[in-house]
């Protein structure tokens, strides 16, 4: 009878550990604005800020009018930061996938550059409803690293 | 014990038959279904046509609409635009391949809200209504009229003639270049087919009611016809594709179907794409009258990609019942043929992949018979006669 006693209450303890341990867990992974974290959301707050692959630049992307609406072609504002001393021109190319239709966009987008980091995206046209993929990729001399914007089409 | 088992068997037979008849439940939006549902209906006006400054002139469109209706242009003088457009079938055409001078080798599409497409024809090889007029005119298997020939038809036609030079000044002179002429004629065809406008079908109205805060079990459409309309926003995903109040999203589809027997493959889309970036009539030639900067977006970034092969333009379902027969080469005779191929899905297009989220649906009879319902509440009221033949 002790011995099932000390199993119960070892049991009761390990349960209380278990859900602190995932409160904790949860909480941490919550950023304070209450939101899910951006690697796993699907409909994006903009501007959506993502590290590049190889973590050498950080990419921040904005639907140039704020929103994408379904079947309408729209522009994006781009922003590129090097957390790296990158050697020659960067190279920005942008495209966008539906991964469950095996398709992406019927359109060629083109990057053009501004100032500082800025660059504009054209020719962007979701016209499916469903999950799209933006791929940027940035980098130079070929070295390209990769930043990935999961959308949300509704 | 034979008595028991018959009992049993009744009993579960009794059991199986109250399992598949449906309850008003079946019918019930669910809150996401509904938000789909409200995004197809109304229509809202149609977007304007900026390389075409006479798509919306009264004059224009009753020109145009004597030269859809005037067998004259045809080289033979015995079809018109509306031989395979004909009104009377949903300016459509109940012949599976389109028959002018020869049978082609795709089937009339309907002209429906033709105002609201993209792109025009099966795989999209204009980049607009009046650039799109131009080729059956001329084709040699439709109309087979020559610039020359269709100049004297309306240079001989007192009523035409004058009609014409009020809205573009004196006919071009024998010997002079056409292209200006021919694409005149285009413009006035796109200012006649932007009237044939589909409005205030039975599904519009369910909608409007809704929208009035009418409960959806009164507001218009059966139980079976809201079962087809829960099973096309849902578990259909037949919005995927026929989205928006135009129900198409004016792009391009392989939805894997097999090899025609009698026809030789198609590439449609890709193909559609180079031919339209080559078009001396798309938005960026000299015909056009969209000189703006930013002109003509959706030509300037197109790209042809290996996905495109065998992708046909998805047909707006407006008006779907009374345009049969269906697909780009007609192959199916009725609407429960259509149905029963995306419920299968059974066979390889010989070209490309299918679009990879068409599955299956493995629907049984009464949801077929749910679906064909909804499908047929989508046909608008009829247009003015005044707009069913020559003026």
């Amino acid at each position: 009878m002790g011995t099932t006693e000390n199993f119960n209450t070892t049991m009761r303890h390990f349960a209380i550990i278990t859900i602190c341990t995932l409160c904790i867990a949860c909480d941490t992974e919550k950023p304070a604005n209450g939101n899910l974290p951006p690697e796993n959301k699907l409909v994006p707050t903009w501007p959506d800020t993502r590290k590049t692959t190889g973590g050498s630049f950080s990419i921040t992307l904005n639907p140039t009018g704020g929103e994408i609406v379904e079947n309408k072609h729209f522009s994006l504002d781009l922003h590129v930061k090097s957390t790296v001393t990158t050697a020659g021109v960067l190279e920005v190319k942008v495209d966008a996938d539906m991964p469950a239709h095996g398709h992406g966009m019927n359109t060629q987008p083109e990057v053009v550059a501004g100032k500082e980091g800025a660059y504009r995206v054209d020719g962007m046209l979701f016209h499916m409803a469903g999950e799209w993929v933006i791929t940027v990729e940035v980098g130079s001399q070929g070295k390209m690293e990769r930043a990935s914007f999961p959308v949300q089409i509704e | 014990m034979r008595w028991k088992l018959t009992t049993t068997a009744g009993v579960l037979a009794a059991f199986l038959a109250g399992c598949d008849r449906p309850s008003p439940q079946d019918a019930q939006l669910s809150g996401e279904e509904l938000s789909e549902v409200l995004k197809l209906s109304p229509l809202p006006t149609p977007p304007p046509s900026p390389t075409n400054t006479f798509a919306d002139d009264p004059g224009a469109a009753r020109l145009g609409q004597s030269l859809f209706y005037n067998a004259h242009l045809s080289s033979n003088g015995e079809i018109s635009c509306a031989t395979c457009h004909n009104p009377g079938h949903g300016f459509s055409d109940a012949k599976p391949l389109a028959e002018g001078l020869k049978t082609t080798r795709r089937h009339s599409q309907a002209l429906w809200n033709m105002a609201y497409q993209r792109w025009y024809f099966w795989d999209g090889r204009t980049d607009s209504l009046w650039a799109q007029s131009l080729q059956p005119l001329q084709s040699p298997d439709e109309m087979g009229a020559t610039p020359e020939h269709a100049l004297s038809v309306v240079a001989g036609d007192r009523t035409l003639k004058t009609a014409y030079e009020e809205l573009f000044g004196p006919l071009p002179p024998a010997g002079e270049p056409l292209d200006r002429f021919l694409t005149n004629l285009g413009k006035t065809f796109e200012a006649y087919q932007r009237q044939l406008i589909s409005t205030n079908s039975r599904f519009d109205q369910f909608v409007s009611r809704i929208r009035g805060g009418e409960p959806r079990e009164s507001a218009g459409l059966s139980e079976t016809e809201r079962r087809g309309l829960k099973l096309f926003v849902g578990r259909g995903r037949c919005i995927l594709c026929h989205s928006g109040p135009n129900l198409s999203d004016g792009e391009f589809h392989n939805i894997g179907l097999p090899k025609h027997p009698d026809l030789r493959r198609d590439s449609g889309r890709f193909e559609g794409v180079r031919l339209v970036k080559k078009d001396p009539f798309n938005g960026f030639g000299e015909f056009s009258d969209d000189r703006g900067p930013d002109t003509n977006i959706k030509l300037r970034y197109l790209i042809v990609k290996l996905n495109n092969m065998a992708e046909f333009k998805t047909p707006s379902l407006r008006h779907v019942a009374e345009t049969a027969p269906y697909m780009h080469d007609g192959r199916f005779a009725t609407l429960r043929d259509v149905i029963n191929h995306y419920s299968e899905l059974k066979d390889e297009p010989p070209l490309g992949h299918r679009e990879e989220t068409l599955l299956p649906l493995n629907l049984p009879k009464r949801e077929k018979d749910d679906l064909e319902a909804f499908l047929k509440t989508l046909t608008g009221e009829p247009l003015e006669e005044s707009l069913l033949e020559s003026p």
